[in-house]
């Protein structure tokens, strides 16, 4: 039995081209204070975490393995960043000061960048715009882990505006599948929301 | 005098045989889902990278590192991959259900007392110090990964390798954190890299063989020991042939 819902991979790459534009350019040093997380951790918390978090789960749904492991990845990663901040707000932990070297946001940004390149990847079979939002992504990700962990500001400041490149690409992907239908969706098009496209 | 419950079985029985004397047809819906499994284990790669290449002293210092540390390991060793276990039930996989919703569980209460050691609500000691109240935490996963390990032999190699080297580093860190011996607590630490890498391969092995309708990486069937035929460790072999309408949405067909 197939089910037909609405490619939640749309909400995924509209979360993470969000989370991304806004922190990338921080990143980068490219606007605000050093301690402007303060303001937009929650941001980054419910929606490039938690919105992503729901894409990624419902991509199971979906059968759409890259945009489950790519978003679900994300997700969490935006989820831990958030917290990091939250507690960096409430003075409960001490963290370095944007553009100094950070050993344990460079190591995950290691491993955040494999998985990119993974999914990046998978994603090329169906989807090449999906490649290369994916393989900026895992660029962006690479760079921020040898600025951090070489301590180099500007590295990092690269980083921080491939990694914007990569949220302007998410952007243009997920906007390009809201518009486009699929060529023979099966409806009955004077049901309900579910039995027809759209509500 | 029967008993509500008797009378409910007896009306349903005697029913059944006034139509046609046979049990009225089962129904079974099998609906396909994508791997869950991939997420759960670049989850579980990420996380006990992360932590175990602090632990054997790569990276960060002893105690400097763990606050800024947790957080992601948390949700991504943690939340996600609860969430793939969970989702694996839909998948009908015994050993990712059971698993990745095990080690998600892990590194949820890993983040939770290493949170309370950063706001001081508990003394987080260094490795050289015996703590018997964490290292009991890795007898049960040392006993469900290494019987996991066992399940997987008819699955893959790669799938068996992971869980046989995480298993066997539960029991060296067990031993470690148990005699405050960071001797042994780094020989498990060389287990879990290990671990890691197989756990990114068959996460990559599983994501990209679905992505690409054919085996990309080898699944590492050894033929008659394992279900899959010896084809599977051939790049380019149709593993599957899943059902899809091409033509409609996501659910009916793969997605990007």
């Amino acid at each position: 039995m197939l089910q037909p819902l609405a490619a939640p991979s749309i909400l995924g790459y509209f979360a993470l081209g969000s989370a991304l534009i806004i922190w990338g350019p921080w990143f980068a040093m490219a606007w605000g204070k050093k301690s402007d997380y303060s303001a937009f951790f929650p941001f980054l918390l419910l929606f490039g975490g938690f919105g992503q978090l729901a894409a990624a789960l419902w991509s199971y749904r979906a059968r759409a393995a890259a945009s489950a492991a790519l978003h679900g990845s994300w997700a969490a990663f935006f989820l831990g960043l958030a917290l990091i901040y939250l507690l960096a707000t409430v003075h409960t932990i001490t963290i370095p000061l944007r553009g100094d070297g950070w050993q344990s946001l460079g190591q995950w940004l290691i491993y955040m960048a494999v998985i990119s390149m993974t999914t990046a990847f998978a994603a090329l079979a169906h989807s090449v715009p999906g490649f290369v939002a994916q393989a900026t992504l895992a660029a962006g990700a690479t760079l921020g882990a040898i600025g951090l962990l070489a301590g180099s500001s500007g590295v990092q400041q690269v980083a921080g505006w491939v990694l914007c490149a990569a949220g302007a690409l998410a952007y243009a992907v997920g906007a390009y599948q809201m518009v486009s239908a699929p060529r023979d969706a099966v409806e009955y098009e004077h049901g309900d929301p579910g039995v027809k496209v759209g509500q | 005098m029967m008993t509500t419950h008797e009378e409910y079985v007896h009306q349903a029985y005697e029913s059944r045989h006034e139509h046609d004397g046979a049990a009225p047809p089962a129904r079974v819906y099998l609906t396909p889902i994508a791997p869950p499994a991939t997420l759960g284990l670049f989850g579980f790669f990420a996380s006990t990278m992360v932590v175990s290449t602090w632990i054997l002293g790569w990276w960060g210092t002893p105690t400097g590192s763990p606050p800024t540390m947790f957080e992601i390991a948390a949700f991504f060793g943690g939340l996600a991959q609860f969430a793939a276990g969970v989702w694996s039930f839909r998948a009908r996989d015994p050993i990712g259900s059971a698993l990745l919703t095990m080690w998600g569980t892990y590194w949820m209460a890993w983040g939770f007392l290493q949170a309370l050691g950063a706001a001081k609500v508990v003394d987080i000691p260094p490795l050289s110090t015996a703590q018997p109240g964490f290292a009991v935490w890795f007898i049960p996963l040392c006993l469900f990964t290494s019987w996991g390990a066992i399940a997987a032999i008819r699955e893959n190699l790669p799938l068996f390798l992971v869980l046989a080297t995480v298993g066997a580093g539960c029991g060296f860190v067990a031993a470690g954190f148990w005699a405050g011996s960071p001797t042994w607590t780094k020989v498990g630490a060389w287990l879990f890299v290990f671990g890691a890498c197989f756990a990114w391969y068959t996460g990559a092995m599983v994501l990209l063989e679905y992505a690409w309708g054919r085996v990309i990486l080898s699944l590492g069937v050894i033929p008659g020991l394992m279900k899959l035929p010896a084809d599977a460790n051939r790049p380019g072999f149709r593993l599957s042939a899943p059902m899809e309408y091409a033509g409609g949405q996501p659910g009916t067909r793969h997605a990007p």
